[in-house]
């Protein structure tokens, strides 16, 4: 995927099998970071529907039952249309080594939980902004 | 043992003092019986041989004086009969008795014995010479002469002069004689008074040696007895301990090990003893553990984890301690094996992992929820709320940090108590590093109305650290001061040199940290009971973390009261020197 090197974010990818947070985190993109965001409660959904959203950046929680995070990234990257969406990790999983691992499946970053609402768009955005660009 | 070690010891010092002093008597008592009745024989001898010459001599004297009276019988002769042959036998005997006079004188050793022999043979001579007158008065003047001379020559008295010295002579010698026969005899009786107590005692000493070597023999079985004993009951407790004990010889040759290491290695004693530990452990572990004997046999204790099985079947965890044996030079002899199965503790330790992994995942999932939600309303993205509501609602969202805070601070505890906290270490200044962490800080110092001041000091100073890490303590510092000052209050942070070590301090104006709190202000869990430490909020952990965290730098972290109020917590990590 070829980006703008001043292109907005706007278009977000959330995956998250809490509902509660993904309504927390939906919201705190939408209301506080104005992006339209694209939830979706499991990997296998999300898969589905990557192609068809075409979204500029995936949010992906880590631990969720069925597809977890890591498989629904290597399944993203394995096909040409979404293998360049950058992905980053959402995880309660913070201890060190954990973040690392992830961190070398090839993502943008691993943002921890419990997350910040008002400062969450912010850090997103920061990161998109860093994306490497093709 | 070493007891049972240090009475043989004892035991050989003292056998060995005692024999040598026995044949050290018995040589010195040897030697003085030797020289003893050697001069006592020499005196014997000396007296033997003086006895002969003093018999020889008093036969001399006799042989003398029958000579003497044989020369006057041949000259009264020669004076009747006036014959050539009769004055012969005069001359020949007056030759000889002189000769024998002579001779007596010489053979004579004493001066007194030779000066009565020296005036008997003057007196002889004079005798000689009256006889030889009235010979040839015969000679020439005839018989009648001859009469008249021998009457008017005072012979009677010569004579008597000549048999009073020949007795005096006679008496010496026999005194002289009797005197030496009772020295040889005393001498004699001496000597074999001391060789019969010499060979008393020289008894008494052997039956002594044979004492002490009874003994010594006897103290020597009791001690191998206690040794086998000693040893008996060593090989009880190793055998009954449970864990691998061994002891391996600088080529890694097993030569000694408790039973738990035969039932370890599936191996009877004979198929274990001399042995290598690559051969008993296989290549591949020993490859493993190979730099650690390296470090042994350098004489450093060491200590490390491996996996091992000797069936083939999963691999159980093993503790391993190495102790090297050193002689008194300091030469590493071979090492000591402790090992100990952990397989269990590790698994207990994994579950411990993980459950405090999974819980904080746990408690993190529904935290996000409720932090993002209070978030959300607190910001007023949902609405404006009513003041008391905004109030609760701000309280459930801080209370809410405290819970991430535990939660995190129980993870690095956990971490940190399990050695699994992983450091990336690099060079970096540590004034940039804490100007980072103040700027991180900012909101918070801010909520609490402090003010921070940094006096990074120069010139720089560099550290090697995780830089996360010490920008965690560095905030946890700071975060603590902020909340301890007063409201409005200033908070210094200072970077100073002390000799080879960077001080970190962070000094606040607040109450200070009460007296009987201050022994344990760096433990996990500790918390003042006082209400402003209530109201702080801590978890109790954040500066045993910091702890932790400081010591890993190879540094320490303290505190001390502040001049005019307040704390000053400080730390001190060793400086990288630019080169």
């Amino acid at each position: 995927m070829s980006a703008d090197k001043d292109e907005e974010l706007k278009k977000i990818m959330l995956v998250e099998d809490d509902a509660d947070i993904r309504t927390v985190a939906t919201m705190a993109l939408e209301m506080v970071g104005g992006m339209q965001v694209h939830a979706f409660g499991s990997g296998e959904e999300a898969i589905a529907a990557v192609a068809g959203v075409a979204p500029q950046l995936i949010v992906l929680d880590v631990m969720m039952p069925g597809m977890n995070g890591p498989e629904v990234l290597v399944r993203i990257r394995e096909r040409v249309e979404t293998a360049d969406i950058p992905v980053v990790f959402m995880t309660a999983k913070v201890q060190p080594e954990e973040v690392e691992r992830l961190r070398a499946l090839g993502v943008l970053e691993v943002v921890a939980k419990p997350f910040d609402p008002m400062t969450l768009a912010d850090t997103i955005k920061a990161l998109w902004a860093k994306r490497p660009r093709g | 043992m070493p007891e049972v070690t240090n009475a043989r010891v004892r035991a050989r010092f003292s056998f060995s003092v005692k024999i040598n002093f026995i044949l050290g008597l018995g040589l010195a008592i040897l030697v003085a019986v030797g020289t003893l009745a050697y001069r006592s024989i020499d005196e014997l001898v000396d007296a033997s041989r003086y006895e002969g010459t003093a018999l020889i001599q008093l036969g001399h004297l006799e042989a003398f004086i029958a000579q003497v009276k044989r020369i006057e019988s041949a000259q009264r002769k020669y004076v009747l009969t006036g014959s050539a042959a009769d004055l012969s036998v005069y001359r020949a005997a007056r030759v000889e008795a002189s000769l024998d006079i002579r001779g007596m004188v010489s053979g004579v050793e004493s001066l007194d014995q030779r000066r009565i022999l020296r005036e008997l043979e003057r007196l002889a001579d004079d005798r000689m010479r009256r006889l030889d007158t009235v010979a040839e008065v015969r000679a020439k003047a005839g018989l009648e002469a001859a009469t008249r001379l021998v009457r008017a020559s005072a012979t009677d008295a010569l004579n008597r002069e000549i048999d009073t010295l020949a007795e005096q002579f006679r008496a010496r010698t026999l005194r002289s004689l009797r005197v030496s026969q009772e020295d040889a005899a005393f001498s004699a009786g001496t000597t074999g008074f001391l060789i019969a107590w010499g060979i008393l005692f020289a008894l008494t000493l052997l039956v002594w040696a044979m004492v002490v070597i009874h003994r010594h023999q006897a103290h020597r079985r009791a001690a191998e007895e206690a040794l086998r004993a000693s040893e008996k009951q060593l090989r009880l407790i190793t055998d009954a301990v449970p864990a691998l004990i061994g002891y391996a010889d600088r080529e890694g040759r097993m030569q000694f090990h408790n039973k738990p290491f035969e039932r370890w290695l599936g191996r009877p004693a004979e198929r274990l003893h001399g042995f290598t530990l690559r051969n008993l452990l296989g290549t591949e572990t020993y490859d493993r553990i190979e730099p650690h004997i390296a470090h042994v046999l350098a004489g450093q204790p060491a200590q490390f984890e491996f996996p091992f099985s000797s069936d083939g079947d999963r691999a159980g965890y093993f503790s391993a301690q190495l102790v090297p044996r050193e002689d008194a030079q300091g030469r590493t002899l071979g090492f000591y094996l402790l090992i100990t199965d952990i397989t269990a503790l590790k698994e207990v330790d994994r579950m411990k992992s993980e459950f405090v992994s999974t819980v904080s995942h746990e408690l993190r999932t529904p935290l996000t929820s409720i932090r993002g939600s209070l978030g959300l309303i607190a910001a007023g993205v949902t609405g404006a709320l009513p003041d008391k509501a905004r109030q609760l609602v701000a309280i459930a969202v801080e209370t809410c940090e405290r819970l991430v805070r535990l939660v995190n601070d129980i993870l690095d505890t956990e971490r940190m108590a399990s050695g699994k906290m992983d450091m990336k270490f690099e060079v970096i200044e540590l004034g940039k590093l804490v100007e980072r962490s103040i700027v991180a800080n900012e909101g918070f110092a801010a909520t609490h109305g402090a003010r921070v001041r940094c006096d990074a000091g120069q010139p720089p100073l560099l550290v090697r650290v995780d830089q996360d890490r010490l920008v965690q303590v560095v905030i946890n510092l700071l975060s603590n001061a902020c909340k301890f000052s007063a409201p409005g209050g200033q908070v210094d942070v200072a970077i100073i040199r002390r000799d080879k070590w960077a001080r970190l301090s962070v000094s606040d104006n607040g109450p200070g940290v009460p007296v009987n709190f201050r022994a344990q202000l760096f433990e996990r869990f500790a918390r003042s009971d006082s209400s402003d430490a209530r109201r702080a909020g801590g978890t109790g952990l954040g500066l045993s973390i910091c702890r932790g965290i400081v010591e890993r730098f190879g540094g320490r972290i303290a505190f001390e009261e502040r001049a005019g109020g307040g704390s000053t917590f400080y730390f001190e990590i060793p400086i990288v020197e630019q080169a």
